[in-house]
């Protein structure tokens, strides 16, 4: 029943009182949300502390969103704006956390309290110790951040280009032309990595 | 297509997005060019790597606090609901609103007030209709005409009817009942009218000069509300009603109109009035002011009224400059001037006039033996009183010695206004204090001194002695100080203690 309906729609019947129909939301989006926000945090409990809040605010603002407008547009509106927050409070800090992923071309994914509390090796750098999607996720996040979110929004998240556009506030060429970058600078990262597509 | 415009289409081949010719195109491309098929093809490979690994999932437990977020937001949205009121409760409720209801109704209300006022034709004419029956507008003129008209009423309309073209509205208004039934039970139920149809006929003809096209927007306002009444009795009882308050309002219009009147003579308007001058029935202008008998009616009846306004005016002698007018609003003019005049000669005779026009005495308070000051007896304030009213002499030579003094002793100090206190006792030692405040010594024991000898028990007596007693140290004076206090302890035992302390002090 949920399955054919529209986001809009579930949105309005959430609003009318429906949580199940809340529910199909978060099915449908909270994969790509979770992708794009985690490609912005490069941790996975900040990344879902962002996820929660952007959902939260989708609860608190619902009866804002206007169904003319469409949804996907507006989620990913709010979840950009959340991780721009997050990165500019980061900046403020300049205090390292430990909970910090090291600098990417050292140690992809692996914090500075990995580094610090574990007695044993650092892993080693070769591509056949890591897991494939990890060398990607690395290889996603040497990209710049409007190639990357551009990538992650299309491939990871599903948005159309002309919903890319809307959502990085772009022209739509802007945001082809970025993905046509985005690929092509993945290919050479994860070739640098040892990985060849 | 060249290489550059292939590879910026590479993109939209991959998803799809380019329409057929030109998807076509750029396939052609891709086979000619080796270059931008091997661009195109590391695209792809790289996309396909990238979906072939699946997406990183958030935990469920965030997803569980998510949803709890959204069922108890949606919980506390239907609370919301079912608590708030509706719309209309909520727009009631909502202080904007009612302050501009409230404006509306004031404004409309004030409306409602003035416009019939201006627009007295409008209620003359429902004031006439009553006498009409039930139009009908499917009846022939002559067929009305002989069906319901009383013979005796007959030349009075054709005589309207060559005075105005309104009346002529008036008659074909009363192109009314269509069968002889309705028209004898209606005579019938006006029977108690003094002279039947033929006496409300006339009283049309009287009241015809001052209908216009308001008149006619009466008419048909009346012609529909007959339309939709009930009985030609009932109809009956409510014309006799309406006979009766249309002449209650025509007086009071009447009266209002001649003040309208009197004021736009006053502004020198008087031309633009249609009153003042002789106007024929059929004017416009005319319907909107009453014509100059009415308001020498209204005038007349207002002396018949109030007979002591008038004993008032005739002490007043009649105003020699009287602004251009005719002779109808002259009268009103005076009586509205004439308390200025009277005014003026209150004030000629020392009584004092309050600002407002108000012929009301303010009677001043006069000085008694003992200083204090008493209200005189405040008389009735009828203007036909204010030529006898007793003038508050005593309060004002009391102020005046009271000034006199002040510019005698010449003194420098902070100036009180008199009228502001109870007493000229309380003034003087007021005065006092603000003088012993201000740090004149001199001047504050002078008028210490002053003020115990006007009113020695007054409330303030003991403050002044105190005050006096600091004035006295201060100027080294120690001697008089302590016979100052001791004067406290003596006359004022419930400060005895307070002086005793201050000897205390001062004692060697």
């Amino acid at each position: 029943m949920w399955e054919k309906k529209s986001d809009e729609d579930l949105m309005a019947s959430y609003l009318d009182g429906d949580v199940r129909a809340f529910e199909e939301i978060l099915s449908r989006h909270r994969r790509g949300v979770y992708a794009f926000i985690l490609r912005f945090a490069h941790n996975r409990d900040t990344a879902e502390e962002l996820l929660q809040d952007v959902f939260m605010r989708v609860v608190d603002k619902a009866e804002t969103f206007e169904k003319r407008s469409k949804f996907t547009t507006w989620l990913y509106t709010i979840t950009r704006n959340l991780c721009i927050d997050h990165l500019r409070k980061m900046r403020h800090r300049k205090a390292t956390s430990l909970d910090q992923p090291m600098a990417a071309g050292d140690s992809e994914g692996m914090t500075l309290l990995d580094k610090i509390g574990s007695d044993r090796p650092l892993p080693d750098n070769s591509a056949h110790s890591k897991k494939l999607g990890e060398l990607i996720a690395a290889a996603v996040e040497k990209l710049s951040p409007e190639q990357r979110e551009v990538f992650v929004l299309r491939e990871q998240s599903g948005l159309a280009f002309n919903e890319i556009a809307s959502v990085v506030d772009a022209p739509l060429n802007t945001v082809k032309s970025r993905m046509r970058y985005a690929l092509e600078n993945l290919r050479a990262n994860l070739q640098s990595m040892g990985v060849e597509p | 297509m060249d290489c550059r415009a292939a590879q910026d289409m590479l993109v939209d081949l991959l998803y799809d997005e380019l329409d057929n010719a030109t998807s076509k195109q750029l396939q052609e491309h891709l086979a000619k060019c080796s270059k931008c098929a091997a661009e195109y093809e590391q695209m792809g490979k790289v996309l396909k790597l990238v979906r072939d690994n699946p997406l990183e999932e958030p935990s469920r437990e965030v997803t569980g606090r998510i949803l709890h977020t959204a069922s108890v937001a949606a919980r506390q949205r239907a609370e919301r609901k079912k608590s708030s009121p509706a719309w209309w409760k909520r727009l009631i409720l909502n202080p904007a609103f009612a302050g501009a209801v409230v404006i509306v109704v004031v404004a409309t209300v004030a409306l409602v007030s003035v416009v019939p006022q201006k627009n007295a034709p409008e209620s003359k004419a429902v004031a006439i209709t009553p006498q009409t029956p039930e139009p009908a507008p499917f009846a022939k003129d002559t067929q009305v005409q002989d069906e319901t008209i009383p013979e005796g009423s007959i030349p009075i309309q054709s005589e309207n009817n060559k005075d105005s073209g309104v009346a002529k509205n008036i008659s074909h208004g009363r192109k009314m009942p269509v069968s002889s039934k309705s028209t004898a039970r209606l005579e019938k139920n006006l029977s108690p009218v003094k002279g039947g149809m033929s006496g409300i006929k006339t009283m049309d003809s009287e009241n015809s000069g001052l209908l216009s096209d308001h008149g006619n927007a009466g008419l048909d306002r009346m012609r529909h509300q007959q339309a939709a009444g009930g009985s030609a009795q009932g109809r009956s009882k409510q014309r006799r009603s309406k006979q009766h308050r249309s002449k209650q309002s025509e007086q009071r219009r009447a009266e209002k109109t001649s003040r309208h009147l009197a004021k736009v003579m006053k502004t020198g308007a008087v031309t633009e009035v249609p009153g003042t001058t002789t106007t024929t029935k059929t004017d416009k202008s005319a319907a909107l002011y009453p014509s100059v008998e009415s308001v020498m009616k209204a005038a007349e009846n207002k002396k018949r009224q109030a007979p002591e306004k008038v004993a008032a005016q005739a002490v007043v002698k009649p105003v020699s400059k009287v602004s251009r007018g005719g002779e109808g609003p002259r009268d009103l003019l005076q009586e509205k001037q004439a308390p200025k005049f009277k005014k003026n000669k209150a004030r000629a005779i020392g009584g004092n006039v309050s600002s407002s026009d108000d012929l009301d005495m303010a009677p001043q308070p006069s000085v008694q033996a003992d200083g204090s000051m008493q209200k005189p007896e405040v008389r009735s304030t009828s203007r036909a009183d204010v030529s006898s009213a007793p003038t508050p002499f005593a309060s004002v030579q009391a102020e005046e010695e009271q000034v006199q003094d002040e510019k005698r002793e010449n003194k420098s100090g902070p100036r009180l206004k008199r009228k502001s206190f109870q007493s000229a006792g309380q003034y003087l030692y007021e005065r006092a204090k603000s003088l012993f405040r201000s740090g004149d010594c001199k001047a504050a024991i002078s008028a210490i001194d002053k003020a115990l000898k006007a009113n020695p028990h007054h409330p303030m007596a003991a403050d002044a002695l105190f005050d006096k007693a600091s004035c006295l140290i201060k100027s080294g004076r120690f001697s008089k100080a302590i016979g100052t206090y001791k004067r406290i302890e003596n006359e004022y035992p419930q400060r005895a203690k307070e002086a005793h302390r201050q000897l205390l002090r001062i004692s060697p």
